[in-house]
């Protein structure tokens, strides 16, 4: 019974640290989408010079999870132009959609609602490209450390449950 | 929705609750400076609302709003001073910015004259009648600005289109039509067919090549490459009514653009537009031949 205990103690433990894995794992997949959604958004406006409520409508239907949340979002706020900024629209897109991104993220994605529809073209696509290659560095500098994160997390999380097991037992 | 409410949309939910009450029939303008209180034009004089003055980020507001936050959507015509939102023509001014040489936008916004378009049924059928007996020949509509030339094009548009005739309107800053998501804006008669968004001399050869009209329409001949396309499309065998800026053909030959159009005769008629108070008359002259 007791080497149940310690076992289902430790498993535990080790549930926590994958969980944990998880959301890093999550958060990487996001970055990737939203950097898929600013390509998209940036093919829009240079191919087409579509207007904004047009690009991210085509955007939004080729876009992938978070980014096509941010988008569609986007898409339904779009009525309260005028009352609210596109700036103010775009950030409550985001507060309200990219929940698994850190806060420097979020930060950098707000900054690109005030450049967007409001600039001359070629300012719209820089400011684009500059929050992208942003978030692909912090996509790269996530995927490389978490190889090592996955070994720390399952390694505390296994020794937490273990420590846990000791002293209970 | 009429152009009025498509206009006071534009404002911000502030100033309209501030009026307590829809801006008045028959208003011309709304004209928004920055640091003075928003004033409307009714009757040619302005009037103020009673609220606090305008701030440049409101103007900045409007102009997201009338271009659906899509400010290099409209370029081409912000580098004409000018926005067309829903058939209502925003006036631009504050400082530009250049790239190439060209206007690419406004750095700074200073004032906003938001123009309201009107249907106004009846007021060219005396004109409409005679211009169909002498068979629509070539008739320029001349007026200053504000005087209504663009409603009376409309309206002998929509009489001349009802009549049977067909005519293709080049309508480059989409104000005849007011064409949007839902249609347009305004009836402009039966056999009328709407060129919107495109230059005069492109957009008049694409009605020529496609849609076989009997009369050309667009407003405003204010640029050489217009005039040219007018003269272009004279020898093309359809008739031509435009609009042109002046008080009247003394004025409108002093004009280097129409000095060319008025030597060689391009148009046999004129609608002068006279203005007085608040009442329009509406005079058709032969030009000499």
């Amino acid at each position: 019974m007791r080497a149940l205990g310690a076992l289902l103690l430790v498993a535990g433990g080790f549930s926590f640290g994958i969980c944990a894995l998880r959301e890093k794992r999550s958060r990487i997949a996001a970055l990737r989408q939203i950097e898929g959604m600013l390509a998209l958004l940036c093919a829009e406006l240079e191919l087409h010079e579509a207007p904004l409520p047009e690009a991210v409508s085509n955007a939004a239907r080729r876009a992938d999870g978070m980014g096509r949340a941010l988008l569609y979002e986007l898409e339904a706020q779009f009525s309260r132009l005028g009352e609210a900024s596109f700036a103010q629209l775009w950030t409550t897109a985001v507060s309200r959609t990219c929940v698994q991104l850190l806060p420097q993220e979020r930060d950098e994605l707000n900054r690109l609602g005030h450049s967007l529809g409001r600039y001359e073209l070629s300012a719209q696509l820089l400011a684009l490209h500059a929050c992208r290659a942003f978030l692909e560095e912090r996509r790269n500098g996530a995927e490389q450390a978490f190889p090592a994160e996955r070994r720390l997390w399952l390694g505390l999380s296994a020794a937490a449950g273990a420590f846990l097991a000791i002293l209970l037992l | 929705m009429d152009q009025l409410q498509i206009a006071e949309e534009l404002l911000p939910a502030a100033w309209r609750q501030a009026c307590e009450q829809r801006l008045p029939l028959g208003t011309e303008e709304i004209r928004l400076r920055c640091g003075k209180a928003p004033s409307y034009l009714i009757g040619g004089k302005e009037q103020s609302f009673r609220t606090s003055p305008v701030e440049e980020e409101q103007l900045q507001r409007i102009l997201e709003k009338a271009t659906g936050a899509s400010m290099h959507a409209a370029a081409a015509s912000l580098s004409q001073g000018y926005l067309s939102y829903r058939g209502i023509r925003i006036g631009v001014c504050g400082s530009a910015s250049l790239q190439n040489g060209a206007i690419s936008g406004f750095r700074r916004i200073s004032s906003l004259a938001i123009r309201i378009p009107r249907a106004c049924r009846g007021i060219c059928d005396e004109a409409a009648a005679r211009l169909l007996r002498d068979g629509v020949p070539n008739t320029l509509i001349i007026g200053r600005p504000g005087d209504g030339k663009t409603t009376a094009l409309r309206e002998l548009i929509r009489v001349l289109a009802d009549s049977g005739l067909r005519i293709g309107v080049v309508d480059e800053r989409n104000e005849l039509a007011a064409m949007d998501a839902s249609g347009p804006g305004f009836d402009l008669g039966r056999c009328s067919d709407v060129l919107t968004g495109v230059d005069k001399r492109v957009g008049m050869t694409m009605l020529l090549r496609g849609m076989n009209p009997q009369i050309l329409a667009m407003d405003e001949i204010t640029r050489p490459s217009d005039a040219e396309a007018v003269l272009q499309a004279r020898g093309c065998g359809v008739g031509i009514l435009a609009s042109a800026h002046a008080a009247g053909m003394e004025e409108l030959r002093q004009r280097p653009v129409y000095r060319q159009l008025l030597e060689q005769k391009v148009f046999s008629a004129c609608l002068l537009i006279r203005r007085s108070g608040g009442e329009r008359r509406y005079t058709l002259e032969r030009l000499g031949s």
